[in-house]
């Protein structure tokens, strides 16, 4: 063993001690997130528990609340990977005993490379198609953006139609307090954007409205925030937009208004005679390729509203093109092409009555690392079986051995 | 005045029009039904007409099964047991669930003074102001008994359902669940209820025509539904059309669907559901072409209720019911498991199999009581052998049974997850055993058998009063026969284990207050291989749950509850096995662990299904949150008093002496 291996810090990097502390703290960690799952609602949970380097738990004690800071799961699982590759590959003893637990650390390893993979790479969000719909990109459940389009007369005046788009990431704006002001310039656009007052849940009020909040009136209209809905997808944002002409003297304003979620339209500006709307949505991803939604099946089990079976059958179409392939997508049964996968996740409006025409929820996702699991599945297995295969193979031949000597005896 | 057939449909079916309305918003159906005074039942039973009863296929939860088993669990329902012991009666008798639905059927009069429907707190009848003499705290109502609070029932129950399920008291919870029995025994009450009440048909000139001056019944009124409509001249303020649509409400009911009793034709639509004789009757007066197809079932259906004044009419009208309804239900391919299914609720294999484990526990048990003569070999420890071998043969077949009877690998619910894992805590400790012939896997195993079918019993209660059924339909994202055979079974093997490794830890720890340091030696030994065991499946169980996941939602890991629960078993085990092999806990704090080991697992098995949050919504569980911190408590306690027995000592064993 080298220098290196040996040196105490190195030794503590892939010890035994190290290595039950890790998982003592990722217990505590699972068990706390999972419990906050039922008050604080599924997604503010994860994002709080694990996707999260520190966090603070608020224990109330005796009528006083104790702040206990503690590491987030990705800390832990850095940790972790550290740990093992420390002391379960480097510093190990390799022989024929040992080969199992190789395999074992192995298989770990790649899981938890999987889990890196997909969250610095994978992105996900969903689709909702009637019959006859189609879609050519996907929206988050969770993320917000601002997108600035362009509007264009069409060519035979009767209306508009959109140009160029530009957006702005919810990273830009999300942590925005008080009169803190994100300001979003781009050389193609002739303005400034100036984003202020994030509400993640909110509506938008007439300022005659018995509803009142500290935020400030815009063309007669002010946001009022809801309390934030423990399930994230039923959040509806708002933000302030201000949009500043390019070279405008720093004390002269622009025009105002407000982005809200769930505004029918958008906010527009006519700028240096270009016309542009101005909208906060929920992010969406670009697919390559187009999905048409042909058919819609949804059967219950008879006599009951338990459904059986829901599937869909789509056109998986080129950009651009006219003709596709037709794909049968049902639960557990999903599309995987491009780097992306499409699921059936879901069917719409709740409760219909039947006869009713009803949506398709498709779940898109994204992740590079998509099969990764799997294979350390059974990587993992399989070094399972070596390791404990030989410690049970052991164990018999030792213990005939006993009731042997028992009944010679 | 000569009305649209549209006026007379509007006007019947607006007597069902009530159907969306909260049931507890509405009286029962008909009164008048109930007013007239039928004898009671004079006979027993043949055995022949009960067995042939079983047979009768119905269409309940989604599934084809045998009335039998849809009886079964009614009866649990209401009664808490699947028998009734009728008393005050001209015949006492101890009634099976068949005998019990027929006289539901056939004499609801005396059916609805069966005390039935068990009350498990006096808080209840005093909320409904129901006051009884000779009732115990807990105790059974009979219908009769209820029907004079009935409306203080329903509106309590009313405010009650009006309630988050969450936000209920224990009162009302149970108040709710009265009323739900109370409604649904009447519905049984009126399986035939159009048997012997003929419509006034004579009563109007243009109906009477029509029906040759005759009062018909509900069959031959149907049959002649069309041209009832084509006849139709009466208005809705002739006093003897409102008393037609009266006397045809209280016969059809008002709100229910009935039981789905009647199969249709072999060339309908394959899907196509069974239907009620309320269905068939709206579906007729509305002039939908294939409920006419129905009317001979219907009428042969009559015939058996009509038959109910000796036995032998009553077995010719139910053979002549079953000739017809096996032989349309064959030709659709729906009868071919209701004979089997029947077969496996007589063969009762997971009580028999609980009495088979308990006496193997208590040989083995008594083996030890009897010195070295009872010792290993002795015919105490071959009995127990036995009987456990036995237990765990029954407790297979039962479960082989239900997968071939549902065409699924042998885990689909929560109520099989039970019977699957006692199962495999027993074949362990078998093999163990074996290994080992120390008799401890063997009173383990057989102990945790008895454990396990126990609690699948108790469980089984909560799903007659939950699904009314522990066969029910399956959501649609567990409809894969691949990952039930995969996942489920891997993962429940798994807990098998770390359950087994936690019974285990109990018995180290009670060789350590006694000090019987081999035997000390073998329990490490042996938990430590069903610990081993346990993380294999455990671990490869929670990655292929995570590749489902990723095939069903589009995520290998979404740190859902279920999910985490999994993962909390993998850590608690990889932190034992560490903490071992890195020398910080010895055999007492291994054992202690394993006994934890037991926690951990019950969390993940029952614990996260309480929060009711996550995308496993399927297996969300409501009720045994009690009984689970009673474990909880125990295994803390268990932990406790080894640590104090442990500072009382002195100390552990040092791993010399239990080398």
């Amino acid at each position: 063993m080298s220098a290196i291996t040996n040196n105490a810090f190195v030794r503590w990097l892939g010890s035994y001690g190290l290595c039950v502390t890790i998982l003592g703290g990722l217990f505590l960690l699972t068990a706390l997130g999972t419990w906050a799952q039922a008050e604080e609602g599924l997604y503010a949970a994860q994002t709080k528990y694990f996707d999260s380097f520190f966090l603070t738990e608020h224990i109330p004690i005796f009528g006083k609340t104790l702040v206990v800071p503690l590491p987030g799961a990705v800390t832990l699982m850095a940790l972790l990977a550290v740990n093992l590759f420390v002391g379960g590959f480097v510093r190990i003893r390799k022989n024929k005993r040992t080969f199992g637990v190789l395999v074992i650390h192995a298989g770990i390893g790649l899981l938890l490379l999987a889990g890196l993979v997909k969250r610095e790479a994978a992105n996900e969000g969903y689709v909702r198609l009637y019959e006859g719909e189609q879609a050519t990109e996907y929206r988050s459940y969770h993320d917000w953006e601002v997108c600035v389009r362009e509007l264009l007369p069409k060519p035979d005046q009767t209306g508009l139609v959109s140009g160029d788009e530009w957006f702005v990431d919810q990273v830009v704006f999300l942590g925005l307090e008080g009169d803190e002001v994100a300001m979003v310039r781009h050389p193609e656009l002739p303005f400034d954007l100036h984003l202020r007052h994030f509400v993640p849940n909110a509506r938008v009020h007439s300022e005659k409205s018995r509803d009142s909040s500290i935020y400030p009136v815009v063309d007669g209209y002010r946001v009022v925030p809801d309390p934030v809905d423990p399930e994230a997808e039923r959040n509806f944002a708002a933000l302030y937009a201000e949009v500043v002409a390019k070279g405008a003297p720093k004390d002269r304003r622009g025009r105002a208004g407000i982005l809200a979620a769930m505004e029918r339209y958008p906010f527009t500006v006519d700028q240096d005679g270009r016309l542009f709307a101005i909208e906060l949505r929920k992010r969406r991803y670009s697919m390559p390729f187009t999905i048409e939604q042909v058919k819609f099946t949804m059967e219950e089990h008879p006599r009951t509203r338990i459904p059986s079976v829901y599937s869909s059958d789509i056109l998986r179409k080129d950009l651009g093109a006219e003709e596709g392939d037709s794909v049968h997508i049902s639960m557990n049964r999903p599309l995987r092409e491009d780097g992306l996968v499409v699921f059936q996740s879901g069917y719409g409006p709740k409760d219909a009555p039947k006869g009713t025409p009803l949506f398709s929820i498709f779940a898109v996702v994204r992740n590079p690392s998509d099969r990764w699991p799997e294979y350390s599945c059974w990587v993992i297995a399989a070094g399972m079986l070596i390791a404990f295969g030989q410690r049970l193979v052991g164990y018999v031949n030792r213990q005939k051995r006993v009731l042997r000597e028992e009944v010679t005896e | 005045m000569k009305f649209g057939w549209q006026f007379l449909m509007a006007a019947l079916l607006g007597l069902f029009g009530v159907l969306d309305a909260p049931l507890w918003a509405q009286d029962s159906y008909g009164e008048s039904d109930t007013a007239a005074v039928a004898p009671d039942r004079s006979f027993s039973y043949p055995e022949e007409l009960v067995h042939r009863f079983q047979e009768v296929p119905v269409q309940e939860g989604g599934r084809i099964k045998p009335i039998d088993t849809f009886a079964g669990f009614q009866l649990l329902k209401f009664n808490g047991r699947r028998t009734l012991t009728t008393h005050g009666f001209a015949l006492e008798e101890r009634l099976s669930p068949a005998e019990w639905l027929l006289d539901c059927i056939l004499f609801p009069e005396q059916a609805k003074r069966y005390e039935v429907f068990i009350v498990q707190d006096e808080a209840v009848p005093q909320a409904i102001g129901l006051r009884l003499e000779n009732k115990k705290r807990r105790d059974r109502y009979s219908y009769a008994e209820l029907e004079g609070v009935k409306k203080t029932l329903a509106s309590r129950a009313s405010l009650a359902g009006q309630k988050e399920p969450g936000e209920r008291s224990r009162l009302e919870r149970q108040i709710l669940v009265l009323w739900n029995n109370v409604t649904e025994f009447e519905d049984l009450t009126r399986v035939g209820a159009f048997v012997g009440q003929p419509l006034p048909t004579t009563s109007i000139p243009w109906i009477s025509e029509v029906y040759g001056g005759q009062d018909v019944e509900l069959p031959r009124f149907l049959a002649n539904a069309q041209a009832f409509r084509a006849n139709m001249q009466s208005a809705d303020d002739d006093p003897q059309w409102l008393a037609f649509q009266e006397a045809y409400a209280t016969i059809v009911g008002r709100h229910r669907l009935g039981l789905g009793l009647f199969p249709p034709t072999a060339d309908a639509d394959p899907k196509a559901p069974w239907a009620s004789w309320p269905e068939i009757s709206r579906a007729a007066l509305a002039g939908e072409p294939q409920a006419q197809t129905f009317l001979p079932l219907l009428e042969a259906w009559g015939g058996f209720v009509a038959g109910k004044t000796s036995p032998e009419a009553l077995q010719t009208g139910l053979q002549g019911y079953l000739d017809m309804v096996t032989t349309r239900a064959s030709a659709r391919g729906e009868y071919d498991k209701v004979a089997s299914e029947v077969s496996f609720y007589r063969w009762d294999f997971f009580y028999r199999s609980l009495y088979l484990f308990v006496a193997g526990f208590l040989l083995v048990l008594f083996s030890w009581l009897g010195g070295a003569q009872r010792g290993q070999g002795s015919w105490w420890v071959r009995g127990s052998w036995v009987m456990t071998v036995g237990g765990l043969a029954m407790l297979i077949a039962g479960i082989t049974y239900r997968c071939v009877l549902r065409d699924r690998p042998p885990i689909s619910t929560l109520y099989e997850t039970i019977l699957f894992i006692a199962a495999v805590i027993v074949l362990l400790a078998l093999i163990m055993e074996w290994l080992t012939r120390e008799r401890l896997a063997l009173a383990a195993g057989s102990f945790l058998g008895a454990l396990g079918m126990f609690i699948a019993g108790r469980y089984e209660l909560r799903e007659a009063a939950t699904a009314g059924d522990t066969m029910p339909s399956l959501q649609a994202v567990l409809d894969t026969n691949f990952w039930l055979a995969t996942h489920v079974t891997t993962i429940n093997m798994g807990y098998a284990a770390g359950l087994l490794a936690a019974g285990l830890g109990h018995i180290w720890l009670g060789l350590y207050f006694f000090q019987r340091k081999a035997a000390m030696n073998s329990v490490n030994r042996m938990m430590y291989g069903v610990l081993c065991f346990s993380l294999l499946f455990s671990v490869v169980g929670t990655i292929l749950g995570g590749v489902w996941a990723n095939d069903s939602w589009g995520r290998f890991w979404g740190w859902d509850p279920k999910e985490n629960g999994a993962l909390l078993i993998c850590i608690w085990e990889l932190m034992i096995l560490h903490a071992r092999m890195g020398g910080f806990i010895r055999p007492f704090g291994f054992a202690i662990m394993n006994v934890l080991l037991g926690v951990v697992v019950a969390t993940s098995w029952w614990g996260v299904n309480l929060l009711g949050v996550g995308l496993h919504s399927y297996g969300f569980t409501e009720g045994v949150g009690f009984w689970l911190m009673v474990y909880f408590g125990i295994e803390f306690g268990v932990v406790l008093l080894a640590w104090i027995g442990k500072l009382l000592r002195g100390g552990p064993p040092t791993s010399a002496q239990t080398a």
